[in-house]
């Protein structure tokens, strides 16, 4: 495993983490629960700060980790490649076209949520302020999370 | 257009005459050693310049080293 390689499987699993915090601090089985400003702003903040002081583990952890499977010349090779950038490249179009996609469906939910209250096609209410915040910030970690689980995988084929 | 195939004798080349491991050529050729992985099970192929870079580490044209295979 690569040093890229390993610090995509950590960022992903820390954006993993994240998602699931957002979700327990603001769903109530699959509804989004009103919740006061204060709760929505300590959410994001703490958010952030997992991921960034995720992101700082994970680059460290994953110079060590690469040192240790691969030997001291691993220490000395170079960190990223144009095999590295073609797959970065490749894995953020993945993450634009998810997001492409994803807001594509809230944009009919949210259609559907205007014509028909209440109806079972529109189950998630995502037009109280709640219901956006949580929406935006699960959102930008789910896309995160998909770049690294294609950059995982295009490191593999 | 079908793709073709670009195929390459980098792993004779390298265990061969020049008796290098990967890590070594991946540090002459300035890439990573799971790049030159790639590039020998052929899942990559390289850019231009970084495949002039391998011949050059060989000491070798450029088509000893490549071939087309449309």
């Amino acid at each position: 495993m690569s040093r890229s390689e390993i610090r995509a499987l950590g960022s992903f699993i820390i954006a993993g983490i994240v998602l699931w915090f957002i979700q327990m601090r603001f769903l109530d089985g699959w509804q989004v629960v009103d919740v006061p400003a204060g709760h929505m702003l300590s959410t994001y903040v703490i958010a952030i700060i997992i991921m960034i002081l995720g992101e700082i583990v994970v680059t460290t952890g994953a110079a060590i980790g690469e040192t240790m499977l691969n030997g001291a010349a691993a220490a000395n090779a170079d960190f990223e490649d144009e095999r590295d950038q073609m797959i970065e490249r490749r894995a953020e179009l993945i993450s634009h076209w998810f997001l492409v996609a994803v807001v594509n469906v809230l944009v009919l939910q949210l259609i559907l949520q205007g014509a028909f209250t209440g109806s079972p096609f529109a189950p998630l209410d995502i037009i109280s302020t709640s219901g956006v915040v949580f929406t935006l910030l699960a959102l930008l970690f789910a896309a995160h999370i998909v770049k690294m689980a294609a950059k995982l995988v295009l490191y593999r084929v | 257009m079908a793709k073709g195939k670009v195929r390459n004798r980098i792993k004779a080349l390298r265990t061969g005459e020049h008796g290098m491991t990967q890590s070594q050529l991946a540090e002459a050729v300035g890439a990573t050693r799971q790049t030159i992985i790639a590039i020998e099970q052929e899942k990559y192929a390289p850019s231009l310049e970084l495949a002039f870079r391998i011949a050059n580490a060989f000491g070798v044209p450029f088509e000893q080293v490549f071939s087309f295979e449309p």
